[in-house]
């Protein structure tokens, strides 16, 4: 049987998993690979890892909200991302959604204190 | 060092799909060797090889990491799970029935199945299984290639009304495969163990059962078709009241016919005395008469509680739509 620790952190990553979506989006507006891009938004306080962070670049490039290339940096290849035009575009919706969603929250919150 | 790292990416690679390969590959490593870099300058050397281990078992096992790449993530999820979930449990069901009627058939049929047939019966459990298999194959396909909607179409109107007491799944299956045990030993493709108490009684049905063959045969087809459009369609239950009633009056309406005739059953005993062998006719005769008495009255009762249920279901219909 789960105990309280396993619940609240089923329900944590639940919470995190839509909102990952919209920090890497947000982090992509300036151009990184994907080791920045993990570090930034870890510096930022949004953990995730490599085994997640990966395939969803791939996915959001599939879906045409990014773009990357590969260039030379450091003696090393590094596939760089960034929001394409469609993906700045997606973002600025889902950024109103995020925003009216947290004031709805927050009031729920908030009243039933 | 690389070596360990070289390995790791190949069985990643391995299992990604070839066009996107080279590519992941590069990608993965650039990961691996930034945050082995980056640890080496916060240790101030260079990592051991029990380090560089437990770096890329942290990673990720190549199967689990490969696999977050596939389009593909689950055999059958939320969507489909419920109806995969139903349909098993339908499936199951209907198999298992078959098999009880199977055993039951072994036990009160002459001999049992023909060795044909019966070499042609797999085991219950790889039945079970199989079953299990070709609903999840189902299933899988509806999730890959299908549309959910396919599977969800439905109307509110087709569900059984609430607190209707209405015949289980299990019963009704049983009931068709036993619908199609009757129709095969009418037809004379099946054959009952005899239920005669002792060797020298046989018993046989008189003539008058062979004048009423085709309608006996039109019951049986007809039972059997009821109860598949109950066991499939439960939300039609008007229609199912209907035909069960209408099934319920040609019982009682062929029995109160085959009693018009002087002998029901015919009664040859051997080896008895002409006044015993009267007695043991007269004992089987007076059984079946008696039964088939009862029966007519008693259908026609079901049919009348059929009825008045259709009636009273019919008259509380337009209740929500006046409401609404």
């Amino acid at each position: 049987m789960p105990n309280d620790t396993d619940i609240f952190e089923t329900l944590r990553l639940e919470l995190r998993r839509g909102s990952l979506i919209l920090a890497v989006l947000g982090q992509l507006r300036a151009e990184h690979y994907g080791y920045t891009l993990r570090k930034a938004l870890a510096d930022a306080g949004v953990e995730i890892d490599e085994g997640a962070l990966y395939p969803m670049l791939r996915r959001l490039e599939a879906q045409g909200l990014l773009t990357s290339e590969w260039r030379e940096e450091e003696r090393r290849n590094k596939r760089f991302y960034r929001l394409s035009d469609e993906g700045r575009a997606v973002l600025d919706r889902l950024v109103d959604e995020w925003a009216a969603l947290n004031t709805s929250v927050d009031a729920i919150l908030r009243e039933t204190k | 060092m690389n070596d360990l790292i070289d390995r790791y990416l190949a069985a990643v690679g391995r299992e990604l799909p070839e066009k996107q390969r080279a590519d992941i590959v590069a990608e993965l490593r650039d990961e691996l060797l930034s945050t082995i870099e980056a640890r080496e300058e916060g240790l101030g050397r260079a990592m051991t090889e029990k380090e560089l281990v437990a770096e890329l078992r942290a990673f990720g096992h190549p199967l689990a990491v490969a696999g977050r790449y596939r389009r593909v993530q689950h055999l059958i999820g939320p969507d489909v799970f419920p109806f995969w979930w139903a349909g098993l449990r339908a499936a199951l069901t209907i198999v298992t029935a078959i098999y009880v009627t199977i055993f039951v058939l072994t036990v009160v049929g002459a001999g049992g199945l023909s060795p044909g047939l019966d070499g042609m019966i797999p085991d219950l459990s790889w039945a079970l299984v199989t079953t299990f298999g070709a609903v999840t194959l189902f299933c899988m396909g509806m999730e890959r290639w299908g549309k959910v909607g396919d599977l969800a179409r439905w109307s509110p109107a087709q569900l059984p009304p609430a607190g209707e007491k209405t015949r289980g799944r299990f019963e009704l299956a049983v009931e068709v495969i036993g619908g199609v045990v009757m129709l095969a030993w009418w037809f004379g493709l099946f054959r009952f163990r005899d239920v005669a108490p002792s060797g020298d009684v046989q018993l046989a049905l008189a003539p008058v059962w062979k004048a009423w063959f085709w309608p006996i045969a039109f019951y049986f087809a007809y039972e059997l078709a009821a109860n598949v459009v109950a066991l499939t369609r439960p939300g039609l239950v008007s229609l199912n009241r209907v035909l069960q009633a209408a099934r319920y009056l040609l019982v009682a309406g062929i029995t109160a016919g085959v009693l018009q005739a002087d002998q029901l059953i015919l009664v040859t005993v051997s080896a008895r005395t002409p006044e015993e062998a009267l007695r043991v006719h007269n004992l089987f005769e007076t059984g079946a008469r008696v039964g088939l008495i009862a029966m007519v009255p008693m259908f026609i009762w079901l049919a009348g509680i059929e009825l008045w249920r259709l009636s009273r279901q019919t008259g509380q219909a337009p209740k929500p739509a006046a409401a609404a």
